[in-house]
């Protein structure tokens, strides 16, 4: 309540205050006025009868009858002007407090108005930047608290505020449980369909001994691909749960090219592919290493399949103050124009796909370097070769 | 009685001058001479080449991280070295030697030999 009233008197004190200014400056100038009419007059009658002494009984007479006068009657009267006579050459050398006075009395009212309009804005801002450091805070994650000392116009929208926030904040937890869960039922069933696929995989093999069969080996080939579906389904769904536990440490990037080709020695040299990794130096990223190796072996796998034998998958690094580059490339026919779009798009098979993938591994690399704050593009060289262009930021 | 210890002496000089010498498909590290030799030629390596390379042949069959590698190859010498470092210098044995199909790259741990043939 007292609040209240300190701001209502905030506000109507600099209008009391310009009300009595006005006033008061306005009988100021009524007496000053006054004060000069009289002080005019009664000079002149003094010249005119120390002149002629003698006409001082008819001096007298007009005086009365110019002080019978009203104001109104006296309203513009410029009969003097016959003589040449002009308003403005009269009352010369006014002393300064006759102007100085109503100035420095307006100037006051004016500093008051200001002064009580900045203090009424200063506390209403002072509330708003409350609420907003309120909800940055509450958005950065530390989830603060306000203590409301009085009641204001501000309370109803911070009391919506809280509302709305712990009501995010519940729907966002559930929203992340309901994920976990749904991510954990797919770990399930992957996990669950390795076994059957296992003892598939036994079997077959007892039987390939006991009874060869042409239609073995078309088995074990599609045994093997839902394996390898499995294998990533069970990835998949975790980096989408976000539940993939990622490791936040320095990681060089000439490693990690190098452990991704070494890792595909035995492909590389059974298609007669030789990769090419430039040693510029040692040039280091925050990220996962094991993650970011498994999306550059996709990457260097993919290009890898759309190469001639003899051909050359070459790879290149920099880094700059706001991100570290790497670009992986081939020397192929390069990317089908119609399938540039959908590169990254999982289960997508391009046109000119190859081998029994199933169109998970460049997508898989996506999600994987998104997740470590990165972008990736492919786009054709003018040479003709497909090329991969990876950016790790490094804010 | 002589006779015994005669026979030990022979049996542990033996045993030494075989744990001189390690082998691996054909690469062979001798321990006195500190030699790598590919077949009956000779190959020249630097210190922590050497170093990686003895480890490696010592636990043969057995996977080393690279941590491990690092620990033991620089870190007992004083030196801090990032995994930059080690790449290279496993870059440049694997060269050397030739890239021997015995020297494999275990996913997500490290390095293992052992013999292929």
């Amino acid at each position: 309540m007292i609040e209240r009233r300190k701001k209502t008197l905030l506000l109507v004190l600099p209008l009391i205050i310009l009300l009595l200014g006005v006033i008061l400056t306005t009988v100021l100038s009524i007496q000053t006025y006054r004060k000069i009419a009289f002080e005019h007059i009664s000079a002149f009658c003094e010249i005119v009868l120390d002149q002629s002494p003698e006409s001082e009984q008819q001096l007298l007479a007009d005086l009365k009858e110019y002080h019978s006068l009203s104001e109104k009657e006296l309203n513009g009267n410029n009969y003097l002007e016959k003589y040449g006579y002009r308003a403005d050459e009269f009352c010369k050398g006014l002393p300064v407090h006759t102007f100085l006075f109503p100035i420095i009395l307006f100037a006051a009212t004016v500093i008051a108005v200001v002064i009580g309009i900045l203090a009424f804005r200063r506390q209403i801002r002072k509330r708003i930047n409350e609420l907003t450091d309120y909800l940055e805070q509450v958005n950065i994650g530390s989830g603060g608290t306000l203590i409301q000392a009085q009641e204001d116009d501000f309370s109803l929208l911070q009391d919506e505020m809280y509302k709305t926030v712990t009501s995010l904040y519940q729907t966002r937890e559930a929203a992340v449980t309901a994920k976990k869960s749904f991510a954990e039922n797919l770990a399930n069933i992957a996990h669950q369909l390795k076994t059957p696929i296992t003892a598939s995989f036994l079997s077959l093999q007892l039987m390939k001994k006991d009874t060869p069969n042409e239609y073995a080996d078309q088995i074990e080939k599609q045994l093997e691909r839902l394996n390898r579906l499995e294998e990533s389904l069970l990835m998949l769904s975790k980096i989408d749960a976000g539940t993939l536990p990622l490791k936040h440490e320095k990681v060089d990037l000439y490693t990690v090219l190098n452990l991704a080709a070494e890792n595909l020695s035995d492909l590389l040299q059974r298609d007669g592919i030789t990769i090419d990794i430039p040693d510029n130096g040692c040039i280091e990223f925050f990220g996962d290493m094991e993650w970011i190796m498994e999306a550059m072996m996709n990457l260097v796998k993919n290009c890898m399949e759309h190469s001639q034998p003899g051909g050359i998958v070459s790879c290149d690094y920099s880094s700059n103050p706001l991100y570290a580059e790497v670009r992986i490339w081939d020397n192929g026919t390069g990317f089908d124009p119609e399938d540039l779009p959908h590169l990254f798009e999982r289960f997508y098979r391009g046109k000119s796909a190859v081998g029994n993938g199933i169109g998970i591994g460049l997508a898989l690399a996506k999600s994987i370097i998104e997740l470590q704050n990165g972008t990736i593009t492919a786009y054709n060289l003018q040479s003709g070769g497909a090329c991969f262009e990876i950016r790790l930021f490094s804010h | 009685m002589a006779q015994q210890s005669c026979d030990d002496a022979l049996l542990r000089k033996s045993k030494s001058a075989k744990d001189t010498k390690l082998f691996c498909d054909d690469l062979m590290i001798d321990k006195e001479k500190t030699a790598v030799f590919c077949g009956q030629q000779e190959i020249i390596v630097s210190q922590p080449e050497y170093q990686i390379l003895l480890i490696l042949m010592e636990n043969k069959g057995k996977t080393v991280t690279r941590r491990q590698l690092l620990e033991q190859v620089w870190d007992s010498t004083g030196n801090y070295v990032n995994d930059n470092t080690l790449t290279v210098t496993m870059k440049r044995l694997r060269e050397k030697l030739g890239g021997p199909t015995c020297l494999k790259t275990v996913r997500s741990f490290g390095y293992r030999m052992g013999d292929t043939k």
